[in-house]
């Protein structure tokens, strides 16, 4: 047994390994680009009030102020020949989706995907039911019910480029030609993959639009840590992402896992929300990841850019 | 250690806060490495550390004329690329599933075994922390950051860190005795 000294010695001195030297490139890279990358300044007059003497201070405040009810004035007509500003309408919030963030998720309320790399031109919003969800990337949604680092199920919205035929041993097992862009494509191909005894996909209908329902468990007596790995890590390979030449998808968290997908016709864009669930989730959980899917609305971009997470 | 006070003259930051961009070059040069240094040791990748530090560097530049102190340069060039980091971590994770392979790197004859033993074994812990719990590891065990030091760059509280720090070391802690253990069942979080 080591003792606390002993393993901070040991994490110091691995940690005094590797790598410190930035390779010229990379600075010369950097330094290439600040021409076309402009600073941040601070609002000047916020930065001139505070260094400005407290009399001052007082003079240009005084000025916004005038200037303020002049502008008013100007804005706004009497009204009634009664003297005084209109009122100014309170805005009353509306209840608005925000973007996913990373951390912990609360319940009831409404978020939304917009991420190009998983979701296609509609955003996907959606309510939170139940407690405990968190992320580490907004992308996946996650609940870790016996270890808070891991999750034991999860839901996520894909964009699929490909299908591989291997599962387990799907390196080199990509179709040829690639899976066609409808819905019924990816789910027959999803289903030749998950092979004989799987359920047929079901009709399904998930924020006004028409999909199929795909479940695809990973075998009994797979070992998923001895499946193909991207170079890193081992996956049970279903599909290939949109935008990605390598790698397969979902994630895989364990043995036996249970794959529920959406692929949903969102106006011609074949969009697919893959939830998954390990073997022992309770049935709370499942249920929870139902009232989610049942929460769903695709609905516009708006034209600003979203506020990041 | 890097951390200790700033080295890096005042006035260089002042220039480059008014858009100099030769300023910005000694100033790049002056921190370069050890940000790069700390951005692979959060992120154990040469690839995604330089891809880190160059988004950091750049967010130092865009973001400099707003930095009011520039005795605080240090520790806010620190928050700028542990952020940077954060970013490119989940960038790749996203892609990345959750089982890992068995290493499998072949032992250095030069080196010795327990080393060899413990390098693996801290590898693969370390990689099975979080993106936050890496940082204050690295922050306070390479940096040799005081915790409200770490608390100060990463703008959380104190206390934060101080959970952060213990759960990370116990995690490290538990992978250097877990040599009995079967490594192919290694799952990481």
């Amino acid at each position: 047994m080591s003792t606390d000294r002993d393993v901070n010695r040991i994490v110091r001195s691995w940690l005094e390994e590797g790598r410190t030297a930035l390779p010229d490139r990379v600075l010369d890279i950097v330094l290439d680009q600040l021409p076309a990358t402009p600073q941040r300044r601070a609002p000047w007059p916020v930065r001139r009030l505070l260094e400005m003497q407290i009399p001052s201070r007082i003079a240009v405040a005084a000025a916004a102020v005038i200037a303020l009810a002049v502008i008013g004035a100007i804005a706004f007509p009497k009204a009634g020949g009664v003297g005084g500003l209109r009122p100014t309408p309170v805005p009353t919030p509306s209840p608005s989706p925000v973007a996913v963030p990373l951390g912990n998720l609360a319940a009831g309320t409404t978020y939304f995907w917009d991420d190009p790399c998983c979701v296609g031109a509609e955003r996907i919003s959606f309510t939170m039911s139940g407690t405990g969800w968190f992320t580490f990337d907004p992308i996946f949604l996650g609940k870790g019910t016996r270890n808070p680092d891991h999750f034991d199920v999860y839901i996520s919205p894909h964009l699929v480029a490909n299908v591989y035929t291997g599962g387990c041993h799907w390196l080199g097992t990509a179709l040829v030609p690639p899976v066609g862009p409808t819905v019924d494509d990816l789910a027959t191909a999803l289903l030749a993959q998950a092979g004989p005894g799987a359920s047929p996909p079901i009709a399904v209908t998930v924020g006004g639009h028409p999909g199929k329902k795909v479940e695809l468990s990973i075998p009994q007596g797979v070992d998923v840590t001895k499946c193909d790995s991207d170079g890193n890590f081992a996956i049970f390979g279903r599909w290939l992402a949109a935008g990605q030449r390598y790698g397969a998808a979902p994630w895989t968290y364990g043995n036996g896992q249970h794959n529920t997908v959406y692929i949903i016709d969102v106006d011609g864009t074949r969009q697919v929300i893959d939830s998954m669930f390990l073997p022992g989730t309770s049935t709370a959980d499942r249920a929870e990841i139902d009232q989610i899917v049942a929460s769903i609305r695709f609905e516009p971009r708006p034209a600003s850019p979203s506020p990041s997470p | 250690m890097p951390y200790g006070g700033s080295d890096v003259d005042a006035e260089l930051i002042g220039r480059a806060q008014r858009g100099d961009e030769e300023a910005f070059a000694s100033l790049a040069v002056a921190v370069g490495d050890r940000l790069h240094a700390v951005a692979h040791r959060i992120l154990r990748d040469t690839d995604l550390a330089e891809d880190a530090t160059q988004q950091a560097l750049l967010s130092i530049w865009r973001n400099l004329p707003q930095l009011r102190d520039p005795a605080r340069f240090d520790a806010w060039s620190y928050r700028l690329l542990v952020h940077a980091c954060y970013a490119e971590g989940r960038r790749t994770r996203r892609w990345a599933p959750k089982i890992r392979l068995l290493p499998a790197d072949e032992p250095d004859v030069a080196e010795g075994l327990s080393s060899v033993v413990d390098r693996d074994q801290l590898e693969r812990g370390f990689r099975r922390l979080s993106f936050d719990h890496r940082a204050v590891v690295v922050l306070h065990h390479y940096l040799d950051l005081p915790l409200d030091g770490i608390a100060e760059v990463l703008g959380i509280p104190v206390g934060t860190v101080r959970s952060r720090l213990h759960h990370a070391m116990r995690g490290l802690r538990a992978a250097l005795e877990a040599d009995a253990r079967p490594a192919a069942q290694e799952v990481a979080r």
